[in-house]
């Protein structure tokens, strides 16, 4: 039976399954994220409606994301300390792919934070940490491509394709709405500014 | 900023709600499948690679057809 032969490598494989899942979560929370700029408001759907499931989202792949680097620490099948999660380039194994991990999680986490702090940071230099958001979904995918024992498989490849197009449709339609002379925030404004 | 009556609004909250009880199960499901998948790929390389005494071997002693590469 798969489970009973495979016990000793179910961390491995809980590991690789958790980081595919954080990927797509990071995407569909990018592209939540750059579809409400877009103006997805002219849609007959209130715009907390978006607002809350971008949150959810970013929680939720967090949360994988978590999963993810406690399993591959937990597993000891190779070298990987707490530190090499958030401090990048220093692990013994694969130091660039496992580093831009590190990277991608150091960005998703300082988003997190600000957003939780926004209220207090002012919107401003939330909206500009909010940036890095941009920055970390392609380092993830680069980390998921580097580092990933999946990469080479049919199914890694069509989710790494899929995850691409959603960010290049999410980021046209962006483009696009900004096109016709549609200015304001490019993120939801805080509710006191509504 | 477009306002909605509170009819929309309470059927944009119950949407908002069975979206995000979806997302966290449909990622759920998701990682089990992918886990299940790449345990069964693992377990049939094995498999493989433990019929050295019926498979054909190649002139590198790998069994003909067996997976070497790629896993953990």
């Amino acid at each position: 039976m798969t489970i009973a032969a495979t016990s000793g490598s179910a961390l491995w494989f809980a590991t690789r399954a958790t980081g595919v899942t954080a990927l797509i979560l990071l995407t569909l929370t990018v592209v939540l994220g750059v579809s409400n700029v877009a103006r997805v408001h002219r849609l007959p759907i209130p715009r907390f409606v978006f607002d809350s499931v971008h949150r959810n989202a970013a929680l939720l792949s967090v949360s994988f994301v978590a999963l993810h680097v406690a399993s591959a620490i937990a597993d000891g099948y190779v070298p990987i300390r707490v530190a090499d999660a958030f401090v990048p380039f220093g692990a013994a194994y694969r130091p660039l792919w496992l580093g831009l991990g590190a990277v991608s999680l150091d960005l998703l986490l300082a988003v997190i934070v600000t957003s939780l702090l926004r209220r207090r940071l002012g919107y401003r230099l939330w909206r500009l940490t909010h940036w890095l958001a941009y920055a970390s979904w392609p380092v993830a995918l680069l980390h998921s491509l580097g580092a990933g024992s999946d990469a080479g498989t049919r199914w890694m490849t069509a989710v790494a394709i899929g995850c691409t197009a959603a960010m290049i449709a999410a980021v046209a339609a962006r483009l696009a709405g900004s096109g016709h002379g549609r200015s304001g925030p490019l993120v939801p404004a805080p509710r006191g500014a509504r | 900023m477009p306002r909605h009556s509170a009819q929309t609004r309470n059927r944009a909250l119950a949407l908002t709600s069975r979206i995000n009880r979806g997302m966290l199960a449909g990622a759920v499901a998701f990682t089990i499948a992918i886990g299940v998948h790449t345990a069964d790929g693992h377990s049939a390389t094995h498999r493989a690679l433990s019929q050295p005494s019926h498979a054909p071997a190649t002139s590198s002693g790998t069994p003909s057809g067996a997976v070497t590469s790629g896993g953990s």
